[in-house]
């Protein structure tokens, strides 16, 4: 399943590196074609990829595959995202301290870093590894980032955003009752102000 | 049906103020990477320099010069 990076990109065209649990809120909300009317491609680590197999999701990865470029990260590579996940085990914001357990975020983040993703964006929801990410220099989003975006650029509503982000909820994903109508209070202002 | 689930439930994900920042993070990139797509010249610079780089205009650039110069004519 892994492919080689294409050797040219359109002019203009954003890629977005992800994380495993943005592309599972993806997924859980049925989103994969609003991100890409953002993102020209959606790159992602093998471990991520695995992860994804593990909870259930390889149907959808594979019924997305065109947009979707799995990366297999070298070896020096995995030793660096070996360390990252050591870091983010350590971080004050995390409540896992198992190391193998951040290995799907520190790989997205050594990805992030590769020089042709130097003006590309990582999805990356989880606090420790986002706080990590962004003492690198990598710029990045959440998942309900993306969605905000899509809401001020009215590819969305509001008040899809807000069932999106329900929905995620409804499947277990740690968006809360109160962050999901903050989210949607401040993408309804953002749209009514363009 | 295959089951599915999520991947760390109990992680701490970011707080509602840093979505917005994130949203305003990807317009910020997106519009960076359309402006680095858009044909490039510069100003301010001799008229002979500037007849001179026409010959490395392609043909569709040459076109949208024609029609700009024409409207300006025109006028």
């Amino acid at each position: 399943m892994e492919q080689e990076l294409p050797a040219t990109r359109l002019p203009g065209a954003t890629y977005a590196v992800s994380d495993t649990g943005p592309l599972i809120s993806v997924f859980q909300s049925d989103s994969f074609s609003l991100l890409t009317q953002i993102f020209g491609e959606i790159h992602l680590s093998t471990v991520c990829m695995a992860e994804l197999t593990k909870h259930g999701w390889e149907d959808e990865v594979q019924a997305n595959s065109g947009k979707l470029v799995i990366l297999k990260l070298t070896s020096d590579e995995e030793l660096l995202a070996l360390s990252i996940a050591k870091e983010i085990a350590r971080h004050p914001e995390t409540n896992d301290p198992v190391v193998g357990n951040h290995l799907g975020e520190s790989q997205a983040i050594v990805l992030a870093l590769r020089s042709e993703y130097q003006d590309d964006l990582l999805l990356l929801d989880e606090l420790a590894a986002r706080a990590i990410a962004k003492q690198k220099g990598i710029k990045l989003s959440g998942f309900p980032g993306v969605l905000v975006l899509a809401v001020r650029g009215g590819l969305i509503s509001a008040n899809d955003l807000k069932i999106k982000l329900e929905k995620c909820r409804e499947q277990g994903t740690h968006y809360g009752v109160t962050f999901i109508q903050q989210v949607y209070e401040k993408a309804k202002q953002g749209r009514r102000k363009k | 049906m295959k089951h599915k689930s999520i991947h760390e439930p109990k992680a701490k994900l970011m707080s509602a103020a840093e979505v917005w920042d994130d949203s305003r993070q990807i317009t910020g990139v997106l519009q960076q990477n359309l402006l680095k797509a858009e044909p490039m010249i510069r100003l301010q610079i001799p008229l002979s320099v500037f007849l001179s780089a026409l010959d490395n205009f392609s043909r569709d650039e040459l076109v949208i010069l024609r029609e700009r110069v024409e409207e300006r004519l025109a006028a």
